[in-house]
């Protein structure tokens, strides 16, 4: 029996930030973690996002402590920096990590508990069981 | 019980589910990589600037050539100025970065002058090498910027 857990034994997608399941912040994090910070419009463009959408990703991830924007000035225009906190870039590092340990995974199979809340880790044996039982 | 997860089927977060979002995340990292590529490129302008500089008092004798020599430094300086202005992203440490190298840059470049105007005034030979010497951070500066 295999079980499908992480390297704290517990299955890997514990260390997975719910905030971050959504791939737009993600893909936001990803784009600001090589960087001092960036222009607002650079993220927009990368993650290929209307202004209105990467607004309110922003205002999500800045609630959360994870980005900071700042407003400045390139000669007359009006610009917008974005760039992540210490908390931030932790957040995304770890979040990472949990998906390489999850990608790095064979495809597993896992059931649900009679409660639904916390689905918990089966051997191929064991799941073929519950099949049997649940038929 | 309901069977959350059977073969081609994947909730939660299932390894085919991570691999896309990895996928996702090292695409934008790629992009802000290759927006960060405007940092070496800057280091090593002005590398070569300085050299170009210090080439020009070389081969130039006389104060006419000095000062051109620095009117069209104070040129460069203000295009790179603007040109690093209008970066839409500073890559991860190039403060630090571009602190060290200047600081060193700045040190190197008033000790090749003092000396340079005070015992060499008319040797070519040691501006040319005074050159070499000077835009040395700058050259050490984009080799790493283009390293991160």
């Amino acid at each position: 029996m295999t079980p499908i857990v992480g390297n704290q034994g517990r299955h890997a997608r514990h260390q997975l930030d719910p905030l971050l399941s959504s791939p737009l912040r993600l893909s936001v994090l990803a784009c600001l973690a090589g960087a001092e910070r960036a222009a607002f419009t650079f993220v927009k463009d990368t993650v290929e996002i209307t202004a209105p959408t990467l607004s309110k990703q922003v205002k999500i991830l800045e609630e959360a402590g994870y980005l900071r924007s700042e407003k400045g000035y390139v000669g007359k225009r009006p610009r917008t920096w974005l760039s992540l906190t210490d908390a931030g870039r932790r957040a995304f590092g770890s979040h990472v990590a949990a998906l390489e340990a999850i990608a790095a995974m064979p495809s597993a199979r896992v059931r649900e508990t009679p409660t639904g809340d916390e689905p918990v880790a089966l051997s191929v044996d064991a799941l073929g069981d519950a099949a049997g039982q649940g038929s | 019980m309901v069977l959350e997860q059977v073969p081609g089927v994947c909730p939660p977060v299932c390894p085919e589910q991570a691999a896309v979002a990895l996928a996702r995340s090292e695409q934008a990292q790629a992009a802000a990589r290759h927006a960060s590529a405007w940092a070496p490129r800057y280091f090593a302008s002005y590398a070569v600037a300085t050299v170009a500089f210090f080439v020009g008092l070389a081969l130039g004798p006389g104060d006419a050539a000095r000062l051109a020599a620095t009117v069209v430094w104070s040129l460069f300086v203000l295009g790179s100025v603007l040109y690093a202005r209008r970066q839409s992203i500073l890559p991860w440490s190039l403060r630090r970065l571009y602190l060290a190298s200047f600081v060193a840059w700045g040190a190197l470049w008033a000790g090749a002058m003092a000396l340079g105007l005070a015992e060499a005034r008319s040797q070519a030979i040691y501006w040319l090498l005074a050159g070499a010497v000077v835009s040395t951070p700058l050259v050490v500066a984009s080799v790493v910027a283009h390293r991160q």
